[in-house]
């Protein structure tokens, strides 16, 4: 499967895929992008199977992001990694569209636990 | 009013900081605060609340903050150290430690009192003008708590929290 990783923050990006080969999810290929336009375009061309977003960002957040895509794609697997993890905010990703919703700081437990259900 | 347990504990800082560092982190409470403009280098981050209103304010000495940033991306001890003597933080140690500070909001957040604040910049010493609501949180808090944090296999240092 193809993962694409979406993070302003050079260094989580990194961190969430070390926690990905941490969790057991190694096997699969880890594609970056660093905002939400970069990230329309990464998904428009690679076709990725999930989607690991950042809610702030540049250029386009991760909402607007995640809306942009549920505009014309409600099966393409999607859910913030983030540290905007309120409760509000979990409800807010939900409507919008999201699979899951991961709080920072995590670990590969958290990633197992959440994220098996797609990738295994 | 906030009272002192709107304030995080040193386990709660440990927990974060260890689980996002993936490593030991002591965290001890400190006789010493770390005061922006008076003492050595220091790196300011400033939070506000949802009414976009500055309330917290995280105060790091420099080996703390270079020690954190170099932790989270396993940065080899050495660069900390160097990084640590300089008067601003290198520019990878700085973007990793405000990534730090994004994720270090969750400790000021109190959901049964409907508490809740964001990042809204990290900045150091040079040239730095803050906004009122800024300076207030750090010329009249009504909450304080400092810590002596130690990351394992880097360095140590004082981080000193305020809100109003």
């Amino acid at each position: 499967m193809l993962i694409l990783v979406v993070d302003d923050s050079k260094v989580m990006r990194m961190i969430v895929k070390r926690t990905l080969r941490q969790a057991g999810f190694g096997g699969h290929t880890v594609v970056e992008a660093e905002n939400g336009v970069e990230a329309l375009d990464r998904i428009g061309e690679k076709k990725p199977d999930l989607v690991l977003l950042d809610w702030d960002m540049p250029e386009m957040n991760g909402l607007d992001l995640l809306r942009a895509v549920r505009a014309e794609d409600k099966t393409l697997r999607m859910g913030f990694v983030t540290a905007r993890a309120t409760a509000e905010m979990r409800d807010i990703a939900r409507s919008a569209g999201a699979n899951f919703f991961i709080a920072k700081p995590f670990n590969a437990e958290i990633f197992d636990e959440v994220l098996a259900r797609f990738l295994r | 009013m906030p009272t002192q347990d709107c304030m995080p504990s040193p386990d709660n800082a440990r927990s974060l900081l260890g689980r996002l560092l993936d490593r030991e982190v002591t965290v001890v409470l400190s006789r010493d605060s770390v005061e922006f403009r008076s003492a050595g280098p220091a790196v300011l981050a400033l939070y506000e609340d949802d009414q976009k209103i500055c309330r917290r304010a995280v105060v790091c000495d420099m080996p703390l903050a270079a020690s954190l940033g170099a932790g989270l991306a396993m940065i080899p001890p050495r660069i900390a150290e160097e990084g640590a003597r300089k008067s601003a933080l290198p520019e990878n140690l700085a973007e990793n430690y405000a990534e730090i500070c994004n994720v270090m909001s969750r400790l000021f957040r109190v959901p049964t009192r409907g508490m809740t604040f964001f990042l809204r910049r990290v900045v150091g010493q040079e040239g730095l003008e803050l906004d009122l609501d800024e300076e207030s949180v750090l010329a009249l808090p009504d909450l304080q708590i400092d810590f002596r944090i130690s990351v394992q296999g880097y360095g140590q240092g004082c981080m000193t929290l305020l809100g109003n």
